[in-house]
C-alpha cells in the first residue's frame, strides 16, 4: 500500500529551462511541422515571445528527468509494476521555450480498487513562471499493484 | 492532414507512421523516457510484456499534435487522456478530433487513437476557448 500519510508532499521541485533545439527535436519526433516550433522568427511573427511548447512536452521533464523511479521507490512502488491510466494538462496561458518553469510535483491521491489489489495514484505539478504565477497543471495517474510490488521486492 | 469541420463535427484527422522500433525509439530519444519496454524485446518480456509496445506518452503527443491542428497553443485551456490498451509494434493509428460547444465561450474536442479496425487506443479530451480566430491558419 502506498503510504496515505504521504498525500500531499512536496515530492519534487526544481526549476527547468526548455532549450529552443528541445522543442523542435520533440516536435520532429511526432512530426509535427508547425513552424513556431522550429523557428524564433516564425514564433515572433505568430505573436509569441518565444517558441512555445508543444501541448505535452512538459511531462517528459516533469516525469523522466525528475528520477520518477526513484521518487516511486521512496513510496513504495515499483515504477515497472504500474502502468500510467490517464495524463492530464491545464494551462492558463502558453509556456514558452527558455523561459524559467518551476516544477513543483505533490502525491495528490490514494484510491485503493478491487479491495486493494489496485491502487490509482495520482501526482500533481504545479507549473509557475518567473514571477511565481502559475501557469500550468500537469496530473499524472498511475495504477499501482501492490500486491505485485510486495512479491516482487 | 485536413483541418475543416464536416457534417459529423470533425475538425482534424491525423494518420500516424505505422509505430516501428525506429518510431519508439526516436521518441524516446527527444523525451528522455529511456526504457527499453517499448523498443527491447527482452527487455519487455523482462517487465511482464509479451512485446514492446509505444510509450503513453508517444500517443498522447500525437493526439496533441492533432489537437494543435484545431487550436493555437493560448487557447488551449486543459487536455487530458485516458489509456486503454497498450499499443503494439506494428500498428497504424489515426488521430480525430471531433468538436462540439462546451461551456459558453468555450468548445470542447474529443480526441481518439484510432487503429484501421477502429478500436481506440487512446481518447482525449480537450477545452479550448472558441474565439473567432482560435484555429491555427491552414497549412
Amino acid at each position: 500500500m502506498v503510504d496515505t500519510a504521504r498525500i500531499g508532499t512536496v515530492i519534487s521541485d526544481r526549476t527547468i529551462r526548455v532549450p529552443a533545439a528541445r522543442v523542435a527535436a520533440f516536435a520532429t519526433a511526432i512530426g509535427d511541422s508547425a513552424p513556431h516550433y522550429h523557428s524564433d522568427d516564425a514564433a515572433k511573427a505568430a505573436g509569441y515571445a518565444g517558441r512555445p511548447l508543444p501541448p505535452t512536452l512538459l511531462f517528459t521533464y516533469d516525469v523522466v528527468e525528475s528520477g520518477i523511479e526513484q521518487q516511486f521507490a521512496a513510496l513504495g512502488i515499483r515504477f515497472d509494476a504500474s502502468l500510467h491510466g490517464e495524463q492530464r494538462f491545464r494551462y492558463f496561458r502558453p509556456l514558452l521555450a527558455e523561459e524559467p518553469l518551476r516544477l513543483v510535483r505533490r502525491l495528490a491521491s490514494i484510491e485503493p480498487k478491487r479491495g486493494g489489489e489496485m491502487e490509482i495514484v495520482t501526482f500533481e505539478t504545479e507549473v509557475l513562471d518567473g514571477a511565481g504565477l502559475r501557469c500550468a497543471v500537469l496530473q499524472m495517474v498511475m495504477v499501482v499493484f501492490p500486491r505485485k510490488a510486495a512479491t516482487a521486492s | 492532414m485536413t483541418n475543416h469541420s464536416d457534417d459529423n463535427g470533425e475538425w482534424a484527422r491525423i494518420e500516424f507512421p505505422e509505430i516501428t522500433r525506429e518510431v519508439t525509439h526516436a521518441f524516446a530519444l527527444a523525451s528522455g523516457d529511456a526504457n527499453p519496454i517499448h523498443f527491447d524485446d527482452a527487455a519487455a518480456r523482462a517487465a511482464g510484456f509479451p512485446a514492446p509496445f509505444a510509450q503513453g506518452m508517444l500517443i498522447t503527443a500525437w493526439l496533441g499534435r492533432v489537437l494543435g491542428a484545431c487550436a493555437k497553443p493560448e487557447t488551449i485551456l486543459s487536455f487530458t487522456t485516458r489509456f486503454l490498451a497498450p499499443v503494439p509494434l506494428g500498428t497504424r493509428l489515426t488521430g480525430i478530433a471531433t468538436a462540439r460547444a462546451g461551456e459558453p465561450g468555450t468548445l470542447a474536442l474529443r480526441l481518439s487513437a484510432v487503429d484501421i479496425t477502429g478500436k481506440s487506443y487512446a481518447e482525449g479530451e480537450a477545452l479550448i476557448s472558441a474565439t473567432p480566430d482560435s484555429r491555427p491558419e491552414n497549412s
